[in-house]
């Protein structure tokens, strides 16, 4: 009985590290760097560097904060060369894959060229993103010759090859699915006030107050949905945001769920409320702001009929 | 700081106008009416050039340095990736002129990153080579000061005869921007950026208190003005900032001066920032630090 209880415990460890030692192999960042050279020359032997939450301030400064805001574990950086050209991977293990996709948004411009490769990439001119599973991963060329940018696909096709793709994204992103498809390519995920402050500088102290969200530049519109735990937290917020624009703005109209303003640099800004959610538009005209706003409360209607 | 009107921006653009013709392709502005220029913008893909002219539009460096001075430069030198730190080319140029000019000795306030001029031309090695660095910091009490009593600065600061502020403009996830008036932080330790970061009793991030940040950077500014303003518009990080990568602009632009909060004002501008709309350059212009509305200066672009 002893044998054979000892047996099944073997085939239970040996079917763990079956099932489990990939991921465990992937879960370390440094699993994912490609030692080996690669196509068109590029090579990497120098020591990787690592960096905590403790000492990130020592890599990327004041931009720390970001990481910190999107839920950060650790990254690791080196670089690749090729003949006097060099490549910089700083490669992002963050919480969760909703944290990876944030972060991966917030640094993604509406102009860069999308590509098939890990969950997505952005390259840009000089520079590639890459979102992997719970991954943020940046690979920066000092030029953007066509050796460098051909090098900047070729590593991080490598690099997707070691990791797992998450094929999620937030579901919150899903909202935005009435607006254009090149006006999707600027969507950002936001977690928290720093995210959202680069993107609309508010005065209004609890606008930013939410579990999380999302923003579009559409034309020359922003518009932010956020949003609450419950549609009483939602109410409750959405209230102190309505009396401390009272007091500080210039407000043009109130109807029970919406407040319209001018803000300080003379933009129109509309806040609305529905269900759980707030929803912040920024625009030059109220018209064509409202416009936005409904398109996308018909696609916030749609994806919850969903 | 001279003012002016409509008439006197005409009459200036004239005596340019007149001197650069009259100078054929050399493109010297010696002989202007500096006095009048609040600011100076000079664009072109020469950086080199830029910086020469810019400053020279302003008078030219022997209105800022005379023979047996001590000058000491700050450039936004740790950042590697491009668009994030200021151009070595621009850099280089001001310290070159400064020695033209009889400086006694160059001083950077800040350190620069090891491989910062490595890009130059050889020619610049006996320049680089003549520059020395700041004495370790000291605190400095500032009694105007509202959220930040006191800062350790490097000494080297209030000691020089000349402080050349060189910063490259950017985008700063943060503060939104980042050029003048931030760079300064640049000449205080770690641990004096961090009360920047967290205002007592703060436990929450970095920029938590956006607001606190930016009237500890006008408050620092209180300690010494810059003589000369030369910031780096050239290329730039348009968002990522401050460490990139991001996507570039490239306004190809120097922008020199004499007023930090005014060229700030200005120089925001190329990001879409409003006049008025970054706290930081609103706080030091309330501190009586530079005019915030730089609509009221002559600002001469070349």
């Amino acid at each position: 009985v002893i044998l054979k209880n000892s047996l099944t415990l073997k085939k239970l460890i040996l079917l763990f590290y079956i099932l489990v030692f990939p991921f465990l192999l992937v879960s370390q960042p440094k699993n994912l760097w490609p030692f080996d050279s690669l196509k068109g020359g590029w090579f990497s032997d120098t020591v990787l560097n690592e960096y905590s939450a403790n000492n990130l301030y020592e890599l990327v400064n004041g931009g720390a904060d970001l990481y910190f805001e999107y839920g950060f574990i650790k990254v690791i950086n080196g670089s690749f060369f090729n003949n006097g050209k060099e490549i910089l991977v700083e490669l992002f293990q963050m919480a969760d894959n909703d944290a990876a996709y944030g972060i991966y948004s917030f640094y993604r411009s509406p102009k860069a060229i999308i590509l098939d490769i890990g969950d997505e990439a952005a390259l840009m001119d000089y520079y590639l993103s890459l979102r992997l599973g719970s991954y943020f991963i940046t690979l920066t060329a000092y030029e953007s010759d066509s050796i460098s940018v051909t090098g900047l696909q070729s590593i991080a096709a490598r690099i997707a090859e070691k990791g797992n793709r998450s094929g999620n994204v937030p579901d919150i992103m899903k909202f935005f699915s009435e607006f254009p498809k090149e006006e999707q390519k600027s969507l950002k995920y936001l977690k928290g006030k720093l995210g959202a402050m680069n993107q609309y500088h508010t005065t209004v102290s609890n606008m930013y107050n939410f579990s999380d969200g999302a923003v579009i530049f559409s034309d020359a519109n922003k518009i932010f949905i956020f949003r609450h735990d419950s549609s009483g937290d939602c109410d409750s917020v959405f209230n102190s945001i309505i009396e401390e624009t009272k007091l500080k703005e210039k407000v043009q109209s109130t109807e029970n769920n919406s407040i319209l303003y001018i803000d300080r640099n003379g933009k129109h800004v509309q806040v609305e409320k529905t269900d759980s959610y707030h929803i912040l538009g920024v625009g030059d005209n109220n018209k064509i702001l409202n416009k936005k706003i409904e398109l996308l409360k018909s696609g916030l209607l749609i994806n919850m009929q969903l | 700081m001279a003012k002016f009107n409509r008439r006197s921006f005409i009459k200036t653009g004239a005596a340019v106008g007149t001197g650069t013709m009259l100078s054929g392709a050399g493109n010297t502005f010696a002989g202007l009416a500096a006095d009048s220029i609040d600011i100076s913008v000079v664009k072109g893909e020469n950086f080199y050039e830029n910086t020469k002219k810019a400053i020279e539009i302003l008078g030219g460096i022997d209105s800022f340095v005379k023979t047996g001075d001590t000058v000491g430069i700050l450039m936004n030198s740790p950042w590697t990736k491009p668009g994030t730190f200021t151009s070595p080319e621009v850099a280089i140029t001001v310290v070159e002129m400064c020695f033209e000019a009889g400086a006694k000795e160059v001083i950077c306030l800040k350190k620069p990153r090891k491989d910062y001029w490595d890009k130059l031309p050889e020619k610049y090695n006996s320049v680089i080579n003549r520059l020395s660095f700041a004495k370790a910091p000291v605190v400095k009490s500032i009694p105007r000061g509202i959220s930040l009593k006191e800062a350790e600065i490097t000494p080297s600061l209030l000691e020089v005869d000349v402080f050349i502020n060189i910063p490259v403009s950017k985008n700063h996830t943060g503060t939104n921007f980042t050029a003048n008036l931030k760079n300064l932080m640049g000449a205080c330790p770690h641990s004096t950026c961090r009360k920047f970061h967290f205002k007592e009793g703060n436990s929450g991030g970095w920029y938590d208190d956006i607001s606190h940040l930016s009237q500890c950077i006008a408050d620092v500014n209180l300690i010494r003005k810059p003589d000369l303003c030369v910031v780096d518009s050239t290329v730039f990080v348009e968002s990522g900032g401050p460490g990139g990568p991001g996507p570039l602009l490239k306004p190809h632009k120097v922008v020199a001066g004499r007023d930090a909060v005014a060229i700030d004002s200005y120089v925001a501008t190329f990001l879409g920032l409003q006049m008025g709309s970054v706290d930081m350059v609103k706080f030091a212009h309330a501190h009586g630090i530079g005019e915030m509305d730089y609509t009221k200066l002559n600002i001469k672009e070349a």
